[in-house]
């Protein structure tokens, strides 16, 4: 059917997917809990969303015979029905079990992906299922004797097709429940895939009427569909599922041989897909699938697919009802079969006289099909990384090919009114292009954010403490780099928030604060910068003991008076930690070093607020471009250095008057009422300047958080973009320095971070005095 | 002999021979002073000219800088001052040889660079361990070439060893 590598390339996308399936049913596994503890019952639409997740990962391990995953998936499946048919309430067990089964489950697919088979997980695989299997034999052994006597609740009175649950109406409400989780990136591309796998069942069929005997094609159709039902089940859209289900049917059953695909068929599977093809635009016009005619479809597939037969092998009353319907439709088919009319236009005649409703569904769904002709096409294209990667390193290589020409020494001197015009275009248009291939890395953090959730739940769990995370704006997209550094320091935030920040539960009733504490993560964007805050209620950082720790690791001097700011900064040295006990999760005092790290190589901050009693807040702020920033070249002597210009805040040439040096030989500058140090960048790196004297120079006042410091240079060259590039790691941190650009000319510009070069300053500086 | 004022490839002077197999046993000579020195051909990247080297501040004296080896950035090590030898002013014959070790890759300047030799195992011998010369960490073996002797390097230490001299 398929060949090796099609079958290699089909299993990593399905290894992709089956990711995509498990952090997305993490979060619901553990919301169900919640919903438990908060009102004590089982909320009937995350049960049956997070049911449905597991069928497709299943579904889908099944079409590549993964044995291991199809057997710890459907394990848990059965679990999730016996909650789902209200025999047991979820408690905290089944959800620590449910989540070691995803565990599981990732573990698998890491294995999947790496050999290609789930062989030699048995054993994992196997103690889960155990697990599984006794929590479940548990629960019915404990239901078995009372549920004779004791009557259906209310709600739960449903035909037992529906607690299947794939289709029936009682999807309905549950796709409410998903579209919650569901992105609209997601939706796109769910209406991309589904439209182009529509085209491709609607081509084998056509295939399929010219060459009835040719099997092969409705294994093609078979296959769309069969992925197209995976996909809206997983989606949550019932009525696309249904349908697809059904045409599906239809299709094995030719497949298989036991039907023929006579054009009568062939119509109404086309009908089929059309009607899938309207439901899919409603998708994505963001309309609720209502699809004219379901019903009469449907039942007519059932027909001719053989006899109306639930998955689950039981005929409902409803099926019933609507095999007698179809029995009579049936004679109805015979007669144009016998007069040879075409069977598709006959159906539409029918639904049409059925109701005048439907009808004027009709009429909607055809209006609806004109307006969304346009956005029902292909969108989006998979591009692989690497290619999209070469592509911004030929951006930042243009970048800096733009500034070869526009600053060519050739040039210097000339006056070239119609040349400045074409290079400031030129600029315009390299500007553009890198915005767009920046745009194209970029990627929601959604995916990161919600593993937190895992995090916190399972921790929260293990220190006895009761915690609420809220998550807001996952959407935020950020490079793919941010998200790939951000993780890390994430974690530790979160760890710490919930073993450090947020106290137990008794200890909170006796502050006067509500039982349960608050953990919020949020994402947004800032001009230029995306801010990522991490934020709890809990006890907040203990100025006093924090001094104490440093004064005891000898990191402070005991006199010293310090600012709030600057006390929290001191958490964020290598090895500090107040806490009193090592526990298994935190208190080593490594986290908070990693998080400063991981975020100073984004180019990015961490700021901290807190309140003794009321809680803390991280403030991540990291710029959205990582590659290439706006700066500005100075001068020193022969050498050049760039700037960035979000660090500058003016420049400007003193008077003589407004110059003061200390007996330290410390030199400061009267600016608008503010005196400001000043730093000789020459001095500093020991270069021959033109001028000695300040106000000969150039004085540019730069600023970064608290610091506010003048830098002494010969001249400022000009405002440029600058392409950052690391320089070699073989050097390691050189001080004040965070990359080097190549200019116009080829040569080589350090770029100067403005923070850590007052830091260095006074430790260099020492040297030299 | 070859001409030094060109940017030089060590393909051409390999001519067909390209794979590691055949790289054995051969070594880039350049001269320091004196001495003729060898570094396995295997870390030669290419041989380039002298170029303007931006200087990076915080770094010990024999690390000279970075230059734009076409559009990429990388550091340069003046060996004389690594070994602890004279500086001497660069002229039109001083080259940069750059060599890649361990991923890294670094430009080495050294007064001039001579030839591609084929030095067998069996005519190295060990470092004379006579006199604990300032850079007798550096060398490898010695090799014997006709009358001559020539030093060759241990590539990985002269770029990562941290040790005093």
């Amino acid at each position: 059917m398929y060949s090796k590598d099609e079958r290699r390339e089909l299993i990593k996308e399905f290894v992709a997917e089956g990711r995509e399936l498990l952090d997305d049913i993490e979060p619901q596994i553990i919301a169900l809990e919640k919903e438990v503890a908060a009102s004590g019952r089982i909320d009937q639409d995350s049960l049956n969303a997070i049911f449905r997740l597991f069928h497709s990962l299943k579904g889908a391990a099944s079409f590549f015979d993964l044995q291991n995953i199809i057997g710890v998936t459907h394990e848990a499946e059965t679990l999730l029905d016996l909650f789902r048919k209200g025999k047991a309430v979820v408690a905290s067990e089944h959800v620590d079990l449910l989540c070691r089964t995803t565990d599981v489950v990732r573990g698998a697919l890491e294995k999947v992906e790496q050999e290609f088979t789930d062989k030699d997980f048995e054993e994992t695989a196997q103690s889960i299922v155990n697990d599984l299997k006794r929590v479940i034999e548990s629960i019915s052994v404990q239901q078995a004797p009372a549920e004779a006597g004791e009557p259906a609740p209310p709600g739960r009175t449903a035909p037992a097709g529906e607690t299947k649950g794939f289709h029936g109406s009682g999807c309905r409400t549950g796709d409410e429940e998903l579209n919650s989780v569901v992105t609209p990136e997601t939706v796109r591309c769910f209406t991309e895939e589904a439209m182009a796998l529509c085209d491709e069942a609607e081509a084998a069929l056509l295939s399929l009427e010219k060459e009835p005997g040719n099997l092969e094609h409705a294994g093609q159709a078979f296959r769309a569909l069969h992925s197209l039902k995976g996909n809206a089940g997983f989606m949550g859209y019932g009525e696309l599922e249904e349908i697809s289900h059904h045409a599906k049917t239809v299709l094995d059953a030719i497949r298989g041989g036991q039907k023929d695909a006579d054009s009568v068929v062939i119509s109404f599977l086309l009908i089929a897909v059309d009607s899938l093809r309207d439901g899919i635009r409603q998708v994505s016009n963001g309309v609720t699938v209502d699809i004219a005619g379901k019903e009469e479809l449907v039942r007519r597939l059932d027909l001719l697919g053989g006899e109306a037969v639930d998955d689950s092998g039981q005929v409902t009353d409803e099926e019933f009802c609507a095999a007698k319907e179809s029995a009579e439709f049936g004679q109805d088919r015979g007669d144009d079969a016998a007069t040879g009319k075409p069977d598709g236009g006959r159906y539409d005649e029918q639904a049409g006289k059925e109701s005048v409703s439907a009808q004027q569904k009709v009429q909607q769904a055809d209006m609806r099909k004109k307006q969304a002709s346009f956005s029902g096409r292909q969108q989006v294209i998979r591009i692989d990384l690497n290619k999209l990667d070469a592509l911004l390193d030929l951006v930042g290589e243009l970048v800096i090919a733009e500034a070869m020409v526009a600053h060519n020494p050739d040039l210097a001197g000339l006056q070239l009114e119609r040349f400045e015009k074409a290079v400031l275009q030129l600029d315009k248009i390299t500007r553009d292009i890198q915005e767009v291939a920046m745009s194209m890395r970029m990627i929601p953090l959604a995916g990161t954010f919600r593993k937190m959730v895992r995090l916190v739940r399972d921790l929260a769990h293990k220190a006895g403490k009761k915690v609420d995370l809220q998550i807001i704006g996952e959407e935020t997209e950020v490079d793919k780099t941010i998200i790939e550094q951000i993780s890390d320091p994430l974690v530790h935030l979160v760890r710490n928030a919930v073993d450090h920040g947020i106290e137990t539960p008794e200890e909170r009733l006796a502050g006067g604060k509500p039982e349960t504490g608050k953990i919020t993560i949020e994402a947004k964007h800032s001009v230029g910068e995306v801010w990522i805050i991490v934020a709890d209620d809990g006890r907040g950082l203990d100025r006093e003991k924090i001094l104490r720790k440093a004064v005891e690791k000898g990191l402070l001097s005991e006199d010293r008076e310090l600012k709030d700011e600057e006390a929290w900064r001191l958490i964020f040295e290598p090895g500090f930690s107040t806490a009193d006990q090592v526990s298994s999760v935190s208190g080593r005092g490594v986290g908070m070093d990693v998080v400063k790290r991981n975020i100073e190589k984004l180019r990015g901050k961490v700021d901290v607020q807190s309140r003794l009693g009321f809680g803390t807040v991280f403030t991540i702020r990291i710029p959205l471009t990582l590659a290439i920033i706006e700066g500005m070249v100075v001068r020193v002597g022969h050498n050049r250095y760039s700037i960035p210009i979000s660090s500058i805040k003016k420049s400007i040439q003193p008077r003589a008057d407004e110059i003061t040096r200390t007996p330290d030989g410390m030199e400061v500058v009267r600016v608008c009422e503010e005196l400001l140090p000043v730093i000789r960048l020459h001095e500093l790196y020991r270069v021959e300047p033109d001028y000695e004297h300040l106000t000969e120079g150039i004085l540019i006042i730069v600023e970064n958080g608290e610091q506010k410091y003048c830098l002494f240079v010969d001249e400022l060259v000009g405002q440029q973009q600058i392409v950052i590039k690391g320089l070699s790691t073989y050097l390691g941190h050189v001080k004040g320095v965070s990359g080097c650009a190549i200019l116009g000319d080829g040569d080589i510009s350090l770029i100067l971070d403005v923070a850590d070069l007052f830091g260095s300053a006074q430790s260099m500086l020492g040297q030299v005095h | 002999m070859v001409d030094l004022q060109e940017n030089l490839n060590p393909a051409a002077f390999l001519e067909e021979e390209e794979d590691e197999d055949t790289q054995e046993d051969k070594y880039l000579t350049f001269l320091l002073g004196e001495e003729e020195y060898g570094v396995e051909i295997r870390y030669v990247v290419e041989i380039i000219g002298l170029q303007r080297i931006t200087a990076v501040p915080d770094m010990p004296p024999y690390v000279k800088g970075v230059i734009n080896l076409r559009g990429k950035v990388i550091p340069v090590m003046d060996v004389r001052l690594r070994f602890g030898m004279a500086e001497r002013f660069y002229d039109d014959r001083t080259c940069i040889v750059v060599v890649n070790v361990a991923e890294q890759t670094v430009g080495l300047i050294v007064d001039r660079v001579s030839e591609v030799l084929n030095i067998p195992k069996s005519e190295i011998e060990p470092p004379a361990a006579v006199r604990k010369g300032a850079s007798s960490r550096f060398v490898q073996g010695m090799g014997k070439v006709g009358e001559e002797v020539k030093i060759l390097l241990n590539a990985d230490r002269v770029l990562f060893d941290e040790g005093v001299w």
